[in-house]
């Protein structure tokens, strides 16, 4: 059985890097967009298993990506949020 | 030097002091000023020169035979508040001159008295006090406007630290941990103590990070409490289970001293868990073998501007460490004040803040919070907290069911329990007495008038009780037949229900309830 394809979408380049070695780490295939437009434009090119999104980003945030992606009624693709902040007032 | 002209309006009935106030303006020997007057014979006439001309100073008189010459004080007054006002009067009446000035005249002078250069330095001094006056105003505006920019700026600053700062600290916390768990390459012993040492301090830096920013949201006082009615003991509890283990591992006994019937109080649980949970871990750092929560009730003595009886729940949370030496006392619940105490080890250190937040939730929350020590002897902080009354749910409670009647179009009856001649009462009877007899009201009404869909409400400020149920007015005479009967039973007060039902008698629970009380159905 092949690797599990992941898309991770996130602003912060080195957050980024961080979160890939670790899930590269656990044996997972991992893919990497800026943001949201980009994220879709790669969605379409090749379709994975997960995407893990940042709720705030530039150009099209998690939020509105992961609208984009549902809208799409043949994707089975599990989405993940996850939000740096902790705070829901920052 | 040309004269500077000054613009006088004299509002004066009587031609001969017309004359006389003339003379005295002309004669005057000001090296400075010359004056310009125009004469207005009543009020009306004033009011109309005012609204054409720009005048600095105005002089009127007090004395003409009005009925209340200080009220045409005041529509000039009002009309012009800028203006300078001088005031005539005269000997007899010159009590009025003394009213207008502490309704905002700058000077009165009584008439027989005036020679000219008595007259011109009231007129230049009363123009200078009201620039005086009006350059404060407009410098306190600007403070004021001053301060509300740099609140705005300082709310800003704290987002932007928030969200600046958390960012990188979260890249850092996830290399440390790809370090730590080696994702990045196997590490040696020492490579994996200085990780672990880099990870624990990164926690103490995003403690502190944390700290700051709570307590400036609670300094800046726009924090809104989201207060419910919480009980304080099982709070305790669950703060104990959260502790078991490390008390367990440091050998600490956790011990609840809780009476059964400890009233439960109305607050934001999150932010009191939050002071719990800081008292907690100071304990912990600093005790021996134990760690004692006791939660007690604190009659209130003193009366609250309502009236309302009002009692305390008092918390303390009890180490038998070495205590807090007297003269660091004072210290404890300042910003980044660390104290020397002996500690139970290396790496066990606050952040500095722990109780000053502690101290800004408990004041938002109207309680106060201290500390009691003797050296040797361990050390508490206690905390008190506004007992729950049930009034403090009347309005949001009362509210929503009103919402939901009008969204369901359903009638609602809002009956009133109030005790007769409550006033009288009050004289011979203590608020602890009337307090009772409105718990046992409550009571009886719970077991045996209400059912479901009735909700109670005690709204004691105006001291009666409402029962809000889901019935138009048949369904209310029912409710307060029963009410009736079963009040009779309960003691010697005499009592009154009276109703009122919306939507009929009112749209807003306001309303409804006012003439609910002032309903005219009597119970003897």
């Amino acid at each position: 059985m092949g690797k599990k394809k992941i898309l991770l979408v996130e602003d912060e380049f080195f957050l980024a890097e961080n979160i890939r070695n670790r899930l590269e780490f656990s044996g997972y295939d991992l893919s990497y967009a800026e943001n949201g437009e980009e994220a879709l434009k790669m969605l379409e090119r090749q379709p994975c298993d997960l995407v893990i999104l940042d709720v705030m980003m530039p150009i099209m945030d998690g939020i509105e990506t992961a609208k984009n992606i549902r809208a799409n009624k043949n994707s089975k693709i599990c989405l993940f949020f996850f939000n740096s902040q902790s705070s829901p007032s920052g | 030097m040309e004269k500077k002209i000054i613009e006088v309006l004299l509002v004066e009935k009587n031609a001969k002091d017309v004359a006389l106030v003339k003379e005295l303006l002309l004669l005057q020997r000001d090296v400075d000023n010359s004056f310009h007057l125009q004469v207005a014979k009543d009020v009306e006439f004033g009011k109309n020169l005012l609204k054409q001309i720009v005048f600095d100073v105005m002089l009127m008189d007090l004395s003409s035979p009005d009925e209340n010459p200080l009220k045409d004080f005041e529509i000039l007054h009002q009309l012009s508040p800028n203006t300078p006002i001088v005031t005539l009067t005269s000997k007899e009446k010159s009590e009025l001159g003394a009213q207008a000035m502490r309704a905002g005249a700058q000077d009165y002078l009584v008439k027989d008295n005036i020679e000219s250069g008595l007259l011109t330095r009231s007129l230049i001094h009363a123009i200078e006090r009201g620039q005086l006056i009006q350059r404060l105003e407009q410098s306190l505006r600007t403070e004021i406007e001053e301060r509300k920019k740099m609140d705005l700026l300082k709310d800003e600053f704290v987002s932007t630290v928030s969200h600046e700062l958390r960012t990188p600290l979260a890249i850092v916390k996830s290399a440390i941990e790809n370090l730590r768990d080696g994702i990045a390459g196997d590490l040696t012993e020492k490579q994996g103590r200085t990780v672990q040492i880099a990870a624990r301090n990164l926690d103490r830096l995003t403690t502190i990070i944390n700290d700051l920013l709570d307590l400036s949201r609670l300094e800046s006082g726009k924090m809104v409490l989201n207060r419910h009615r919480v009980s304080m003991a099982s709070m305790v509890q669950e703060l104990f289970q959260g502790y078991q283990a490390q008390a367990r591992a440091k050998n600490v006994r956790l011990v609840a001293d809780i009476p059964a019937d400890v009233p439960e109080v109305y607050v934001d649980p999150d932010l009191i868990v939050q002071v719990l949970n800081n008292l907690m871990n100071n304990c912990l750092r600093y005790t021996k073998s134990k760690i004692v929560v006791k939660i007690a009730r604190k009659n209130g003595s003193s009366k609250s501007e309502s009236e309302t009886f009002k009692s305390m729940v008092v918390v303390s949370i009890t180490d038998d460490g070495e205590g807090i030496a007297p003269e660091d006392m004072g210290k404890l619940f300042g910003k980044f004040q660390q104290i020397n105490r002996p500690t139970g080890g290396a790496g066990y250190k606050g952040t500095g803040l722990g109780l000053a937040i502690c101290r800004e939730i408990i004041s938002q929350h109207e309680g106060t919070i201290w500390a009691e020590s003797e050296l040797g002897k361990g050390a508490s902080f206690l905390f008190t907290l506004e007992e729950y009354q049930p009034e403090y749910d009347f309005w949001p409670k009362i509210t929503a069911t009103f919402e939901d009647a009008r969204l369901n179009k359903e009638a609602l009856a809002v009956l009133a329990i109030s005790i007769e001649n409550l006033r009288d009462l009050k004289k011979t009877k203590s608020d602890e007495e009337i307090h009772e007899v409105f718990n046992k009201i409550q009571s009886v009404l719970k077991s045996q008038v209400l059912r479901r869909g009735d909700k109670l409400f005690h709204y004691s400020q105006k001291e009666f009780i409402a029962v809000v149920a889901q019935t138009g007015k048949a369904g209310a005479l029912l409710i307060k037949d029963r009410i009736s009967k079963v009040l009779s039973d309960i003691s010697s007060f005499r009592f009154r229900v009276s109703f009122a039902i919306f939507p009929e008698d009112g749209s807003t629970p306001e309303i409804v309830l006012k003439k609910a009380i002032e309903g005219p159905e009597n119970l003897g």
